[in-house]
């Protein structure tokens, strides 16, 4: 009876990925094993695929002296952590507001989510706007007495004005799969927590945390992932400068590929990129089992 | 729940035939090859920049009437990074593209030297064209001695000037200057603080200005010096840096690069709602100037030319050269149509280009009197000053500092990417003028050293 | 009594503080809005002029009834994105039911697979697919676009997280009465898991229809574009007319706001109560 019922639950598992495996496999599985080949290749495009040349590991021993890929590993490190950590945050702070039952509920969450929807160029339209020689940012530090710095074009704030966008424009991201995580909280739960006399923050502490835990693992995981992927705001804000300040891994990327042409070389940066992301997922997969609640 | 499994299968089934069998085929059928010797009909898959309506479009149909076996299909990619990938992978999926445009001279070495494109003598030859004759200078469009491009344009650069300005300050129109008298001008022009500060220049924010008057007293590869290696301790280099720095942080007569690149500012709003007395820039600015509706203003626009680093200079080279090369695909199965059309459009039906596209045409043949009537429009004589552009950019011989060296093309991005780089950081006054200048040479000679 | 009106100050003053930092938040919106009325000469210019000086209507009519075919741009980007997000609701959710509730050989190992590939850059991947696609012959056509869009692994991990999180209870007792699998995730695991669906089906819209560089690689034919593609149109590498990518913009995000204003209203709290041991 078990033997039976497991190998009815183990065709169950087959047949139900099936569909989405064949996917996966034609158009993910081939181009990702395509471009792992080409990581140890020297390859010009336009030399067309008759033009890929088996180079070993020479696109990784080219890295370490990459003046541009190491400053670019920092700074992707950088930007990831913090980013991570705020968007997550203020995420979870809106929904748990848009929870509650507030005046245009609907309507703020819709806000929201605006700038996770709004075109690039707009986003760093209101960026530069704010941060501009005459904006109000720079009006504030002038009230103090301070000359203000050119943001966005300073060593020191580049970055923290290119963070401070990725937060605000993945915030609402973060919010939207919190309020999904939220709409499964037994209300059951809360209401055995006022039994039990709890406070607000101990009910948020020992029963909303929990509960959503599993969209925060989801949440670290693929903003970790987009994170260490960060291109646009890069390209439009500040294209890598001052110096290098800001200069990051897929910005390094697409300018080997797309105006260099060295498609192994790209792929080689792509493939160190992975590896990185890999394993600070595996560190999280591990860790999951101690605060995840499944 | 059967209606759901069935509904399963069914995907999966249909994923997998779309997968094997669907699609259709992407190329439209091109003529046999021996097309050119019959009038057999051709078609001819062109990939331009230039969107249709502006030349393109009219240029295709006076030439499909003159040759009614000729159909052409015009796909416009933009001159970008992506659109030249766009280009590029159709390239190389092979059997997509008969006839493209390359308007970078440096990626014209590289698709030509990968084989992607036709060597243009024979077929110039069987047709009875001279081609140094017809367009001049070939030296963009030649690789290892064999030409691969036509230029359908010639594209010199320069600086646009309010005149009204130069007027009200009493300046005559520079017929040609030294950078030290291009920065007294500069600074004679500026006024006003604040918001409201007017100033002398303004240039785009791409680095190699950074490099422009050095590069223009040196030549073609000026950052390779006589033994292959970084040339930056020339002190031209260092002398034109500086002069860029002090017109910005303390002469500020010339619009802040930092203000230029974090707040996105254009040059053409700049200069046409009189901001700036100069900018640097080139012919595409002209329709700008002449769409009022747009960009209101009543000043007269004139031309200036690139300036010297010192008075004795024999010759300023210039950014510009002649360019939008026209090439054929090395895979084209019709290559005769394929030069018939590409000589049609460098040669006779050039004129299609000038008023629309605002190109100029780098045939010999082109009556260089039509360009100014042509190009700066019936209100020339109102909105230019068409004595200078007729001097400055149709007289003057055009002899580009653009890298030919297989080193300096190779290297030539990158090298761009430090320069930014290292000037930026001399801007924002983290590096000194010494240490800017020892770090681009040591690492334009690291870049060299990996080009090897 | 005084509770109540406690409780109302309350909920007040947090609402007004929430609506200030929408207003924050809608900024680039307004923005767009904004520049898309505006003449190019104004759409840069600092501090911004909320209220352009003159409003120029004609932009949408430039976009709309000028010389490229937006209207077809609009019913491609539809198609496409609509045949990508249904596909991927249904296969997604298929297989995260596998990962989530059955136990099969292999099915970490798996898993932990489709996750790494979620790691590598697009950048690197689009020639390698554009050279695939060749072979599978689906170049210049909307399948170039539709297909990828179906297997998007995000879609699978999102579904997976939170069918793991409805208790095993539930289909544990469906099995006991005779249930097979398909009944399962049909009769309870989909309807529990609505929220979950909602915000997939809205993110994955929202990158599909934003999608710029598949379609720019994989189409060749102006009829077969999407949006962002058509609106590469709208410049030239000396010039990017902002207002009128702006006035696309604007006229682009509309269903985006729609499918998000239909789909919102399923985050109401308390829809999972029955049937849990609390």
């Amino acid at each position: 009876m078990t033997g039976l019922a497991r190998r009815k639950e183990t065709l169950a598992g087959y047949l139900f990925l099936l569909p989405n495996f064949l996917g996966f496999v034609a158009f993910i599985a081939i181009p990702v094993v395509f471009s792992l080949y080409l990581a140890f290749s020297r390859w010009d495009l336009l030399s067309g695929a008759a033009g890929i040349r088996w180079n070993g590991i020479g696109n990784f021993i080219d890295m370490v002296d990459d003046p541009w890929f190491v400053d670019s590993l920092v700074n992707n490190i950088v930007y990831t952590f913090f980013a991570v950590v705020f968007s997550l945050a203020a995420g979870l702070v809106m929904a748990l507001v848009l929870n509650r039952k507030i005046y245009g509920r609907g309507v703020l969450r819709t806000m929201y989510f605006v700038p996770y929807v709004v075109s690039m160029v707009a986003i760093s339209a209101i960026w530069m706007a704010l941060l501009s020689r005459y904006g109000p940012v720079s009006e504030l530090v002038r009230r103090f007495g301070v000359d203000p710095p050119v943001w966005l074009m300073d060593p020191l704030f580049a970055m923290p004005a290119i963070i401070s966008l990725g937060v605000w424009k993945q915030a609402g991201y973060c919010m939207l799969i919190y309020l999904a995580a939220l709409q499964g909280v037994p209300k059951e739960l809360y209401e055995a927590a006022d039994v039990d006399g709890g406070s607000a923050w101990a009910k948020f502490r020992h029963v909303t945390l929990p509960m959503i835990s599993p969209a925060t693992f989801l949440l670290v995981i693929t903003q970790v992932i987009s994170s260490f992927k960060v291109f646009a705001p890069v390209q439009i804000l500040t294209q890598g400068g001052p110096g290098r300040s800001t200069t990051v891994l897929v910005y390094h990327i697409y300018r080997t590929a797309y105006q260099n042409y060295r498609m192994g070389y790209a792929s080689a940066m792509a493939w160190v990129l992975f590896a990185l992301i890999f394993i600070v997922t595996i560190i999280q997969w591990q860790g999951q089992k101690r605060w995840v609640n499944y | 729940m059967k209606r759901l499994l069935m509904a399963t299968l069914l995907l999966a089934l249909a994923g997998t035939l779309l997968w094997a069998g669907g699609g259709r085929e992407t190329a439209p059928a091109a003529a046999a090859p021996e097309a050119a010797t019959a009038p057999q009909p051709v078609t001819l898959r062109v990939w331009g920049g230039v969107p249709e309506e502006n030349g393109p479009g009219d240029l295709i149909a006076a030439f499909q009437a003159a040759h009614p076996n000729i159909t052409v299909e015009y796909t416009r990619f933009v001159n970008n990074e992506e659109g030249n990938l766009r280009l590029d992978t159709a390239l190389i999926a092979g059997n997509q593209v008969d006839v493209f445009f390359t308007y970078n001279n440096n990626i014209l070495d590289r698709r030509a030297a990968a084989g992607n494109a036709r060597p243009l003598g024979p077929l110039a030859q069987a047709d009875g064209l001279d081609l140094v004759e017809a367009f001049s200078d070939l030296t963009y469009g030649t690789v290892n001695n064999q030409v691969y491009g036509i230029p359908t344009n010639r594209g010199p650069q320069f600086f646009l000037v309010n005149k009204d300005m130069f007027d009200a300050a009493g300046i005559p129109l520079p017929h040609s200057w030294t950078v030290d008298e291009y920065r007294d001008i500069a600074r004679r022009l500026s006024s006003g603080s604040g918001q409201d500060r007017v100033f002398g220049v303004m240039y785009p924010n791409w680095a190699q200005l950074f490099l422009l008057g050095a590069q223009a007293a040196i030549g073609p590869n000026a950052y390779l010096n006589a033994e292959g290696n970084s040339n930056f301790t020339n002190p031209l280099f260092r002398q034109f840096i500086e002069l860029r720095r002090a017109m910005q942080y303390d002469d500020r007569s010339e619009v802040p690069y930092v203000e230029v690149v974090s707040q996105n500012l254009s040059d053409a709003t700049e200069f046409l709602t009189g901001q700036v007395a100069m900018i640097y820039t080139g012919t595409w600015r002209v329709r700008n100037v002449l769409d009022r509706d747009t960009y209101n203003h009543d000043f007269t626009t004139a031309f200036v030319p690139i300036y010297s680093m010192t008075a004795g200079q024999q010759r300023v080279y210039n950014e510009g050269s002649l360019g939008d090369w026209a090439m054929i695909a090395n895979d084209s199965p019709a290559p005769e149509a394929a030069w018939t059309f590409i000589r049609y459009w460098a040669t006779t039906g050039s004129d299609h280009m000038v008023e629309k596209g605002g190109k100029i045409p780098a045939w010999t043949g082109y009556p260089a009197q039509r360009v100014a009537e042509a190009m700066l429009g019936p209100d020339r004589a109102e909105l230019f000053d068409v004595e200078s552009f007729q001097r400055v950019v149709m007289d003057q011989p055009l002899f580009s500092y653009q890298p030919t060296n297989p080193v300096a093309v190779a290297i030539y991005n990158d090298m761009r990417s430090v320069v930014q780089e290292e000037v930026q950081l001399l801007y924002t006054g983290r590096q000194n003028l010494d240490r800017t200048i020892n770090q681009i040479d040591s690492r334009v000679n690291d870049l060299i050293r990996r080009a090897r | 009594m005084k509770h109540r009106h406690q409780r109302l100050l309350r909920t007040s003053v947090i609402s007004l503080l929430a609506g200030v930092v929408g207003l924050f938040m809608i900024m680039p919106l307004v923005w767009m809005i904004s520049a898309s009325l505006k003449s190019e000469v104004e759409v840069f210019q600092y501090p911004i002029r909320w209220i352009p000086r003159t409003i120029r209507w004609e932009n949408y009519r430039e976009v709309w009834a000028g010389v490229y075919p937006f209207g077809v741009f609009y019913l491609n980007s539809i198609k496409v994105t609509s045949l990508s997000v249904i596909g991927m609701l249904l296969t997604s959710s298929l297989a995260a039911y596998s990962f989530a509730k059955l136990k099969f050989p292999g099915r970490d190992q798996l898993f932990l697979a489709y996750l790494a590939t979620m790691m590598i850059p697009p950048q690197v991947l689009l020639v390698p697919r554009f050279l695939l696609f060749r072979n599978f012959g689906i170049l210049n056509t909307h399948w170039a676009l539709i297909l990828p869009g179906i297997f998007v692994i995000f879609g699978v991990f999102l579904m997976r997280q939170f069918f793991t999180s409805i208790p095993n209870e539930l289909s544990e007792s469906a099995i006991m009465d005779g249930a097979g699998h398909l009944t399962i995730w049909a009769r309870i695991i989909m309807p529990l898991a609505k929220p979950a669906l909602v915000s997939l089906l809205i993110v994955s819209f929202v990158w599909r229809w934003n999608e710029y560089e598949e379609p720019l690689i994989f189409l060749n034919t102006k009829e077969l574009f999407t949006i962002p593609v058509g609106m590469t149109l709208f410049m030239d590498e000396f010039e990017t007319r902002y207002s009128l990518i702006m006035a696309a913009a604007v006229s682009a995000i509309l269903p985006v706001i729609a499918v998000f204003l239909a789909g919102q209203r399923f985050f109401v709290q308390g829809v999972v109560t029955s049937g849990l041991k609390g």
